[in-house]
C-alpha cells in the first residue's frame, strides 16, 4: 500500500492504530489464536472475505470450529506467504486438457509449501481450505494429492492412502480388462 | 477406510479430474467405491481412449503436400467425422503452410511453417485443433546439419507434448565448409548426446544430456547422406528414432540415457537409402523392411528386457502371388480398396476449389458402402493369402 506522504505525524500515528485492525483473529477448535492480514484473508477466502464484509468478525478471535490449530497454522501461513510472493507468469496446463477448465499449476513455493506437510496435515488443509472458500490453497492441495497417484499401480494407491481392496481376484482381472490399453503386462 | 474418505466427494472429484487417463484406470482398481466413482462422475473419458487408427499420412517423394490415407469407418467418433488431410485451418491457407507432414504422435501431427519465421504447426486433425512454436535458437558453430523434429505425446499419460530436435549430418555436396577430418573421424551416435526438447506445457526450449548405452555405430563420416527425415515411434514413455545407417536411438525421457539399437541381423545397410521402416504395434515396436525386386516382406519386432533390446523375426513373406491374385487396378477417384481411400489432395489441389467440393461429396457418399466392405473382410489385406 503506498505511503500518502505529505500528512502529518498524527496522521501516521492514527495509521500505526490502523494497522492493529487490517489483521483478522481466528480461533481454531482447540482455542489457540491465529492474526491474518484482513486484505489476503479477503482476498484467498470466500468465507472470510463474506464475514468480513458482514461484520461477523469477532475481535477476541473468530470461532473456527471445523479446523485445528496445526491446520489454521498452515492456513495463515500460506495467507502470509501468498501476500509476499511475487506472482510469476503462472503456467496454465496446455490447452489439449482432458477436461474443460485448464489448471493453473502451482508456483514454486506452494510446492515447497505443500511437500513438507505430513498426510495428515494435507488432508487436514484440504478440509479446511474448502470449508474457508479458498479456491487457490484448494488447488494447490488437489494437485499434490493427485501427484500421489500419479504413475502408481493399483496396489500402490491403496498403500499411500490406506484403502482396503475389496475386489475378488477375478473381479479386479475383469476390471483390468475393461481398460486393458492403459496397463503395461509387465 | 483411510484419509480421502473425509473429503467432500466434490473435492475427491477435483483430485481425481488432475490424474490422467492411465492413471484412472488404475483408481477404479483401487476399490468398489473408487470404480463407482471414477464412472460415476464420467471422469475417464473413455470415448477417446484408447486411439483408434483413422488415417494414415503419406509423404511422396514427388508430392509436395502429404496424401492422407483415411479409413473412416474405423474412427471411434463415428460417422460424419470425415478427417480431412488438408491442414486448410491452419493461419495463411493460401500458403504452402500444409505442406508435408513431418512428424507425427498419437494422433498429433507436427507441420512445418512456411516462411521465414521459422514457425512449426502441431495439429490434431480429428479435432482441428492447432498450436504453434519456433525453433530453437540455432547452436554456435553447427554449420553441416539439419535439425529434425520429433513429437512426443501420450494423451493417456499426459496433455501435453514435446518435441525433440536432433542434429542429422548432411551430405557433404549440402555444405561449403570446410572438412574438419578430426570431426568426420569421431565416432556417433556420441557418447554424450546433447538434444533440444521442446515442452508445450512450459513453452521452452530446453537443452538436456543424454548417455549412451551401448557402442557407437560409426562415425561423423558414414552418417552424411542425402536420405531426408526418417521416422520415429515413442513407446511407453522412450522415443526410437530411425537413424542414418539404419540404426535406432532408443531416447528415455525420464532418464539422461540412450541406448543404440543396432539394425536386424540380415539387414544390408546402405548409405543412401534406408533400409528397415520403424512402426508400432499391440507389441510395442516393430522394424519392417520390402524387398522391391521380390516383393519381400519382413517384419521384426524389437524385445527389449533391461539393458539388452533385439530385433526378433516375426514375419517373412513373400507377396508378389497375393500381387497376382489381387489385381490392384488403378482409377481415380480410388475407390476399389475397400473400406479405405485416399484423398488424393495433391490431384484434387492443382484443379478449381469446385472439383475439390466434388471429391469431399464422393467421398461422404461412400461411406456405407465402405463399412460393408470392411466387415465381410474381403477386401482387408493379409498376408496370409499369399
Amino acid at each position: 500500500m503506498e505511503v500518502d506522504k505529505g500528512k502529518g505525524e498524527a496522521e501516521e500515528t492514527r495509521k500505526v492504530a490502523e494497522a492493529d485492525r487490517d489483521t483478522v483473529t481466528l480461533k481454531s477448535s482447540d482455542g489457540k489464536l491465529f492474526e491474518v492480514s484482513k486484505e489476503a484473508a479477503a482476498r484467498l477466502s470466500t468465507v472470510l472475505a463474506g464475514m468480513i464484509a458482514g461484520g461477523s468478525i469477532d475481535d477476541n478471535g473468530t470461532d473456527l470450529k471445523q479446523i485445528g490449530s496445526e491446520a489454521l497454522e498452515n492456513v495463515v501461513d500460506y495467507c502470509n506467504k501468498h501476500a509476499n510472493s511475487i506472482p510469476s507468469a503462472a503456467l496454465i496446463s496446455s490447452s489439449i486438457s482432458f477436461n474443460t477448465a485448464p489448471f493453473k499449476e502451482p508456483e514454486e513455493w506452494e510446492r515447497k509449501f505443500v511437500d513438507r506437510l505430513s498426510h495428515d496435515a494435507l488432508f487436514d488443509l484440504v478440509e479446511a481450505a474448502n470449508f474457508l472458500g479458498m479456491e487457490r490453497l484448494l488447488d494447490v492441495t488437489c494437485h499434490k494429492i493427485s501427484e500421489m497417484m500419479k504413475g502408481k499401480s493399483p496396489d500402490q494407491i491403496r498403500e499411500v492412502f490406506n484403502i482396503k481392496n475389496d475386489y475378488t481376484k477375478e473381479e479386479l482381472e475383469e476390471i483390468r480388462q475393461e481398460l486393458a490399453w492403459a496397463f503395461y503386462d509387465d | 477406510m483411510g484419509p480421502l474418505a473425509r473429503l467432500p466427494d466434490d473435492v475427491f472429484a477435483d483430485i481425481l479430474r488432475r490424474v490422467p487417463p492411465r492413471g484412472l484406470a488404475a483408481c477404479r482398481c483401487v476399490s468398489e467405491a473408487w470404480r463407482a466413482f471414477v464412472d460415476g462422475r464420467r471422469l475417464l473419458r473413455a470415448n477417446l481412449l484408447p486411439l483408434s487408427v483413422g488415417g494414415i499420412f503419406i509423404n511422396f517423394n514427388n508430392y509436395y503436400i502429404s496424401e492422407l490415407f483415411s479409413c473412416p469407418a474405423s474412427t471411434t467418433a463415428g460417422a460424419g467425422s470425415m478427417i480431412s488431410g488438408k491442414h486448410d485451418y491452419l493461419p495463411d491457407p493460401e500458403s504452402l503452410s500444409w505442406k508435408q507432414v513431418r512428424d507425427h504422435c498419437n494422433g498429433l501431427v507436427l507441420i512445418r511453417g512456411y516462411g521465414a519465421d521459422d514457425i512449426w504447426y502441431v495439429l490434431n486433425p480429428a479435432t482441428r485443433w492447432v498450436d504453434s512454436f519456433h525453433s530453437p535458437p540455432p547452436a554456435m558453430g553447427k554449420m553441416d546439419t539439419y535439425e529434425d523434429m520429433y513429437l512426443v505425446y501420450d494423451p493417456a499419460v499426459s496433455p501435453d507434448y514435446d518435441v525433440v530436435s536432433v542434429s542429422r549430418h548432411m551430405h557433404r555436396s549440402d555444405y561449403s565448409c570446410d572438412i574438419d577430418n578430426d570431426i568426420e573421424q569421431s565416432e556417433w551416435p556420441p557418447s554424450v548426446c546433447i538434444l533440444q526438447v521442446f515442452s508445450s506445457r512450459t513453452r521452452q526450449w530446453e537443452e538436456r544430456s543424454f548417455a549412451r548405452e551401448g557402442r557407437a555405430i560409426g562415425t561423423v563420416a558414414d552418417m552424411r547422406d542425402w536420405h531426408k527425415q526418417r521416422n520415429a515411434v515413442y513407446w511407453r514413455g522412450a522415443l526410437y528414432i530411425h537413424c542414418q545407417t539404419d540404426f535406432v536411438m532408443r531416447i528415455s525421457l525420464e532418464s539422461d540415457k540412450y541406448h543404440v539399437i543396432e539394425p536386424p541381423t540380415g539387414i544390408e545397410v546402405l548409405n543412401f537409402f534406408p533400409q528397415i521402416y520403424l512402426g508400432k504395434s499391440a507389441k510395442g515396436v516393430y522394424c519392417a523392411s520390402i524387398n522391391n525386386g521380390r516383393w519381400k516382406v519382413r517384419v521384426w519386432n524389437l524385445v527389449e528386457s533391461g539393458a539388452t533390446m533385439e530385433w526378433v523375426l516375426k514375419h517373412d513373406k513373400d507377396l508378389l502371388k497375393w500381387l497376382l491374385k489381387n489385381k490392384l487396378q488403378y482409377s481415380r477417384p480410388f475407390k476399389n480398396y475397400g473400406p479405405w481411400t485416399l484423398q488424393d489432395i495433391n490431384y484434387y489441389d492443382y484443379d478449381e476449389s469446385d472439383e475439390d467440393d466434388n471429391m469431399e461429396a464422393l467421398v461422404d457418399e461412400e461411406l456405407e458402402w465402405r463399412s460393408q466392405a470392411s466387415s465381410d473382410g474381403k477386401s482387408a489385406w493379409s498376408t496370409d493369402d499369399a
